[in-house]
C-alpha cells in the first residue's frame, strides 16, 4: 500500500505544476487588459484599476520580472501561504478564505451528505422495483429535478415559500437573522437551520438525481450478476441478499464518486451563495469577480484546484481499498 | 419402491409474451430417489438449466413464467410453498453448484465468510462454525485450508472456486444436489478431478446428485440414470448403461453418434440432422 | 424514416432510439428549438412580414433583416434539407460540392448587395390597408410603455422592467442559447476528439501527456475557471469568447471517452487485421475507428449542449454572459430578481424555456445512450 501511495503521489507531481501553471497564466492575462486599466465595461462596473493597485498586483506576482522567475516566486509564495493582500480591504486573502469556509463548508457538506442518503436508497429501490411504476415515477421525477437550473429553482422557491405574496415560511436570504446575537444559543440554531433549508435544498436535489440514477444502474448491473443467484440458492432472505450482497458491490463505484464530488465543497455554491446573501467562498469568489480584486480570486482558484487534485487522489486510495479485486499496480 | 426423494410431474416454463411464448420447458415429469444419480443431458436451449432452477424457484419470474406442473420435494410442493419454508429448503435440504465459479462467489466477501453464512444459516445449533468451515474445505480437497478462509474468490483458481462452491453447497448437509454444468468452464483436467470429487462425495453424503450437462461422456462413468431433453421435452430416460448401449430416440442415437470413438475410422464428425428428429 | 432503414449500424440506432417515446418527442422539440432559433425574427418581430398601403406592396421584415439574419434563415433550413437528402449527396460528392459551392456563392452575394433598412418605425401602429405580422408583434429590444404587464393577449409572457416583451425575448434569446450551445460543444467535441484520439491510438507518452493535461483541467471547477477568464478578459457580452470560453474548458469529458474508445478498439481485432493489411493511421482512426465511436460521442455531445446552455444561463444570470440588451435566458432572469415579488412571470418564463431546453436534450442524450449501448438498456 505504501509503494502505491508513494508512486501515486508522484504522479501528483506533474499535475501540480501543471496547476500551478494554468493558474500562473490565468494571472498574467489578468492586468494586462485595457478594459481592466480603463476600468471595465458592463453593467458589473470594473472598477478601474488605480495606480496603486497595479503596482501591488505588479509586486504581488513578480510581473515586471521574467517569467520563469515570477513562476518560481510565486510557487514560493504559495507553498508558504501567502497569498497576496485583498484589493478591497488589504486583509490577507488566506484570512478572508478561512473566516467564509466554514459556512460554505456546512452548506455544501450538509448537501453532499443529504443527497447520498436519500439518493442511495431511492436508487436502490428503483433497482428493485424495476418497469414497475415506483421505478418509472422515481425516474421520470429524478428526471426532471436533474433538468432544472439550480438557479431557476432559487427563485421559484423563494417567490413561493420565502418572503413575497404568498407563503411567508422561510427567511429569503442571509445565514442568520439580523437580531441573531440576541438569540439564544437554541434559538440561533433554529434561526440559522431555517436560514438553511432552502439553499440546502437547491444545491441537493441535481446531485441527488443524478447520485440516484448512478445507484439504480449500478444496483441493476450487480443484481444480474451470477453470485446473487447463488446467494438465494443458499437460502438467504432477500432482504439480506439486497442488502449484504449485493449493495456492498453495487456500493463500489458510489464511493469513488463521492470523493470525486469533496471539491464542490469548496465552489459548488457560487450562483446559490449569490442569490441567498451568504457570505461563504462563493460570495467572496463572485464579488471579487465583480471588483477585480485579483490576489483573492487567484487565492481562490488555486485552492479549488488543489483541493480537487487531493480528492482525485483519495478517490484513487479509496477505491483499491474498497474493492477486494483492485491490487495495487 | 420407496418414496422418492423429488418428483417433477407436467413442468412448464415459458418466456416472453403469453400469446407466442417460447416454451423452455414443455410438460416433462421425472423421478428421482434418495441417493440416486440422475444426470440431464441436452444441448443448449434444451431448457435443462431452466428446470434445474425451476426446482427451487430460482427463476426469475418476470422474463419467465412456471405455467404449468408441480414440483414435489419430499412430498412437498415447491411451487406452492411459502417464501420462508422454500427459503429454509434451499442450501439445507437443496443445494446448488453452478457453471460458472469465478462470477458465482461474491467477489467483496472472503470465502469464508461466504461458507460462514451457510452453516450460520441453517446449521445454528453449530459451535465450532470456523471449524467446521477447514473441515469442508478439506473435503474437497483445497489444501491449507486454515490458510484459505480470508482468500478472495478471485485469489484462487477455476478448480479452487469451484471446490469452494462444493464446498458451500455441501456444508449444510444438502439431500439433493443440483449441479448446473459444473464443469463446462473449466479445463479438462480439471474436469476430470471436479468429478472424481463428486462421485467421492456422492458415496460419503447419501445425497442424490442432478447433473445437468451437454457432455454425454461425462455421465457414463457418474450417473446411474440419464435423462435426454430436447427442446423443452425429455424424449428418452432410463438407466445409463442402457441408455448408452441401446438408445431409443433418434436424438439420443444422434447425441451419441456425436462423440467422437477412439480407433473408429472417422473422416468427418457427426453432425445432428434436426430434420429427422420428432 | 422509410421502414426499411437499414440494417446499418446507424440504422439499427435510430430504430432503438425511435422506439423510445421520450426520446422521440424530446427530439421534436429539439427540433422545433431549432427551427424557432432559425427563424426567431419571422416569429416575433415589429415589423411587418407583408404591408400593403398607398396601392404599394412591401416587405418591411424581410428589408429589415441584418446579414446574419439572413445567413441563419437561409443556411439553417438548407442544412436541414441537405440532412434530408444526404443519400443523394454522398454518392455524387463531386456534383454535390458545385452545387453547394454555387448556392453560397449566390446567397453571399445576394447578402452583400442587401442593405437592410432598419428605421425604428413599428408597423403595430402604422395604418396600412393590408398587413401581415409575425405571431408575436414585439421586437425583442424594443422597450415600451407598457411595463410590467403581466401575461396578457398582447404580451403572452408579460413585459419587463423597459417594457420589453418577454415572449419576443424569449424566441430570440433561443438563439442566443443555441447557438453557444452548438459552437461551443463543436469546439469541445473537436479538441476533445483530437486530444483524445492521439492518447487512445498511439498510448505511450501521447497518453501520459495528454492524461496530466486532462487531470490538470479537471482540477479547476469549470464554473469558476470561466468565471475568471471572462472577468479577467472583459469578455462579458461578447459571445464569441464565451463560446470559446466554454468550448475550451468541457473537452476533458470527451477525451476521456474517446480514449477510452479508442484504447479499446485498437486492441480489437479488427484494428489489427486493418494494420495487417497495410492501412496506414490516418486511414485506420478516420474510417474504423472514429465511425465506431461515433454513438458514444454523439451521446457526450448532447449532453454537453444541454450542459453549455445551461452553463451560458448561469454566466447570463450573474452578469458575466450576455446581457441586455441581448436578449439571453439568464438574463432575464437575473433581472427578475429584483422584481420577483410582484412579477412573477419575468422568472416563471425564461425558467421554463431554459428548463424545457436542458430536459428535451437529456432526453435525446438518454435515448440515444440507451440506443448506441443495448447492454445498458435499464428500462
Amino acid at each position: 500500500m505504501t509503494t502505491y501511495l508513494i508512486r501515486r503521489l508522484l504522479l501528483l507531481v506533474p499535475t501540480l505544476i501543471g496547476i500551478t501553471l494554468l493558474t500562473f497564466l490565468l494571472i498574467r492575462l489578468a492586468p494586462g487588459n485595457a478594459a481592466l486599466l480603463k476600468g471595465g465595461g458592463g453593467e458589473n462596473g470594473g472598477r478601474a484599476m488605480t495606480a496603486e493597485q497595479r503596482e501591488t498586483v505588479i509586486k504581488l506576482y513578480d510581473l515586471d520580472k521574467p517569467a520563469h522567475v515570477a513562476y518560481a516566486l510565486w510557487i514560493w509564495k504559495v507553498f508558504h501561504g501567502n497569498l497576496g493582500d485583498s484589493f478591497v480591504d488589504h486583509r490577507p486573502v488566506t484570512q478572508k478564505i478561512s473566516e467564509r469556509l466554514p459556512l460554505t463548508i456546512s452548506l455544501t457538506g450538509t448537501s453532499l451528505i443529504l443527497s447520498y442518503l436519500v439518493a442511495i436508497p431511492l436508487g436502490v429501490v428503483a433497482a428493485i422495483k424495476r418497469g414497475q411504476t415506483v421505478d418509472r415515477t422515481i425516474s421520470f421525477v429524478v428526471f426532471v429535478l436533474y433538468s432544472i437550473p439550480s438557479f431557476a429553482a432559487a427563485l421559484l422557491l423563494i417567490l413561493f415559500v420565502a418572503g413575497g405574496d404568498y407563503l411567508n415560511l422561510l427567511p429569503m436570504y442571509g445565514k442568520n437573522s439580523i437580531n441573531a446575537s440576541e438569540m439564544s444559543d437554541g434559538a440561533w440554531l433554529l434561526d440559522r437551520i431555517r436560514h438553511m433549508i432552502l439553499p440546502v435544498i437547491c444545491l441537493t436535489y441535481a446531485s441527488l438525481a443524478s447520485i440516484s440514477r448512478y445507484a439504480r444502474v449500478s444496483m441493476l448491473e450487480v443484481l444480474g450478476q451470477d453470485f446473487i443467484r447463488t446467494a438465494r440458492a443458499k437460502g438467504l432472505a432477500e432482504r439480506v441478499v439486497i442488502l449484504r450482497h449485493a449493495l456492498r458491490n453495487a456500493l463500489i463505484p458510489i464511493i469513488t464518486i463521492f470523493t470525486l464530488e469533496l471539491p464542490v465543497l469548496i465552489s459548488g455554491a457560487i450562483i446559490l451563495e449569490e442569490i441567498f446573501s451568504l457570505p461563504g467562498m462563493g460570495q467572496l469568489v463572485f464579488q471579487s469577480l465583480e471588483s477585480r480584486d485579483i490576489p483573492v480570486i487567484m487565492g481562490c482558484t488555486t485552492l479549488a484546484a488543489v483541493i480537487t487534485l487531493l480528492s482525485y487522489l483519495l478517490a484513487d486510495i479509496l477505491y483499491v481499498a474498497v474493492d477486494p479485486r483492485i491490487t495495487y499496480e | 419402491m420407496s418414496a422418492p426423494l423429488l418428483r417433477v410431474e407436467n413442468l412448464g416454463v415459458h418466456f416472453g409474451p403469453a400469446t407466442d411464448p417460447v416454451k423452455a420447458v414443455d410438460g416433462i415429469s421425472f423421478a428421482m430417489q434418495p441417493g440416486e444419480t440422475l444426470a440431464v443431458v441436452g444441448e443448449s436451449g434444451s431448457g435443462k438449466s431452466v428446470t434445474a432452477l425451476a426446482l427451487t424457484r430460482l427463476l426469475a419470474t418476470p422474463p419467465a413464467r412456471i405455467v404449468s406442473g408441480q414440483i414435489e420435494f419430499e412430498g412437498r410442493d415447491t411451487l406452492r410453498l411459502p417464501d420462508r419454508e422454500l427459503r429454509s429448503l434451499r442450501g439445507s435440504q437443496i443445494a446448488y453448484i453452478f457453471q460458472e465459479p469465478a462470477s458465482s462467489l461474491n467477489p467483496v466477501f472472503t470465502i469464508g465468510y461466504q461458507i460462514r453464512e451457510a452453516i450460520e444459516l441453517h446449521r445454528p445449533e453449530v459451535a465450532d462454525v470456523t471449524g467446521e468451515i477447514i473441515r469442508a474445505l478439506d473435503t474437497v480437497g483445497i489444501r491449507e485450508p486454515a490458510k484459505r478462509l480470508d482468500d478472495y474468490p478471485h485469489q484462487l483458481s477455476g478448480g479452487m472456486q469451484q471446490r469452494v462452491m462444493i464446498a458451500m453447497a455441501l456444508a449444510c448437509q444438502p439431500k439433493l444436489l443440483v449441479a448446473d454444468e459444473p464443469t463446462t468452464a473449466l479445463d479438462v483436467t480439471i474436469q476430470k478431478q471436479i468429478m472424481d470429487l463428486l462421485k467421492a462425495l456422492k458415496g460419503t453424503n447419501h445425497m442424490a446428485i442432478l447433473l445437468i450437462t451437454h457432455n454425454f461422456g461425462l455421465v457414463a462413468d457418474f450417473a446411474d440414470r440419464v435423462a435426454v431433453m430436447f427442446r423443452g421435452r425429455i424424449v428418452e430416460t432410463g438407466p445409463t448403461a442402457e441408455v448408452l448401449r441401446n438408445p431409443q430416440h433418434a436424438y439420443t442415437q444422434a447425441l451419441i453418434e456425436c462423440v467422437p470413438k477412439l480407433g473408429q475410422k472417422q473422416h468427418r464428425l457427426k453432425v445432428i440432422d434436426y430434420a429427422g428428429i420428432e | 424514416m422509410n421502414a426499411a432503414s437499414s440494417d446499418t449500424y446507424t440504422g439499427r440506432i435510430w430504430r432503438r432510439f425511435s422506439a423510445d417515446a421520450f426520446a422521440r418527442n424530446g427530439l421534436r422539440i429539439v427540433i422545433a428549438l431549432f427551427v424557432i432559433a432559425a427563424l426567431a425574427p419571422l416569429l416575433a418581430n415589429s415589423h411587418a412580414i407583408l404591408r400593403v398601403a398607398d396601392g404599394q406592396i412591401s416587405f418591411p421584415l424581410f428589408s429589415s433583416l441584418e446579414s446574419i439574419e439572413w445567413r441563419f434563415l437561409i443556411y439553417v433550413p438548407l442544412g436541414g434539407l441537405a440532412f434530408l437528402f444526404r443519400q443523394n449527396f454522398v454518392a455524387r460528392p463531386g456534383r454535390s460540392a458545385l452545387i453547394f459551392a454555387g448556392i453560397i456563392a449566390v446567397v453571399e452575394i445576394a447578402i452583400a448587395l442587401h442593405h437592410p433598412i432598419n428605421d425604428s418605425t413599428n408597423d403595430r401602429d402604422r395604418a396600412a390597408s393590408f398587413k401581415l405580422m409575425p405571431p408575436i408583434v414585439y421586437s425583442p429590444i424594443e422597450s415600451t410603455l407598457d411595463q410590467f404587464a403581466p401575461p396578457s393577449r398582447r404580451h403572452p409572457c408579460g413585459t419587463d422592467s423597459t417594457g420589453r416583451d418577454i415572449a419576443a425575448r424569449l424566441l430570440h434569446g433561443a438563439r442566443i442559447s443555441l447557438s453557444i450551445g452548438f459552437v461551443s460543444q463543436t469546439i469541445a467535441l473537436s479538441i476533445g476528439i483530437l486530444f483524445g484520439g492521439l492518447a487512445g491510438y498511439y498510448r505511450g507518452w501521447s497518453d501520459i501527456v495528454v492524461c496530466r493535461f486532462i487531470e490538470i483541467m479537471d482540477c479547476f471547477p469549470s464554473l469558476l475557471l470561466i468565471l475568471v477568464i471572462i472577468s479577467f478578459t472583459g469578455s462579458q457580452n461578447n459571445i464569441f469568447v464565451i463560446m470559446a470560453v466554454i468550448g475550451f474548458t468541457s473537452w476533458t469529458g470527451v477525451a476521456r471517452l474517446v480514449r477510452g474508445e479508442f484504447l479499446r478498439l485498437s486492441a480489437q481485432p479488427f484494428t489489427l487485421a486493418a494494420k495487417a493489411v497495410g492501412a496506414g493511421d490516418a486511414r485506420i482512426i478516420l474510417r474504423h475507428l472514429l465511425p465506431n465511436s461515433l454513438g458514444p460521442i454523439l451521446v457526450v455531445g448532447t449532453f454537453g449542449v444541454a450542459s453549455a446552455i445551461l452553463i451560458e444561463s448561469s454566466l447570463s444570470f450573474l452578469g458575466f454572459g450576455m446581457q441586455a440588451p441581448t436578449p439571453s435566458w439568464g438574463d432575464i432572469l437575473s433581472e427578475s430578481r429584483r422584481y420577483i415579488d410582484f412579477a412573477w412571470w419575468l422568472a416563471f418564463f425564461p425558467g421554463l424555456a431554459i428548463l424545457i431546453t436542458i430536459m428535451s436534450y437529456n432526453f435525446v442524450g438518454e435515448g440515444l445512450r440507451d440506443a448506441v449501448d443495448p447492454r445498458l438498456r435499464v428500462k
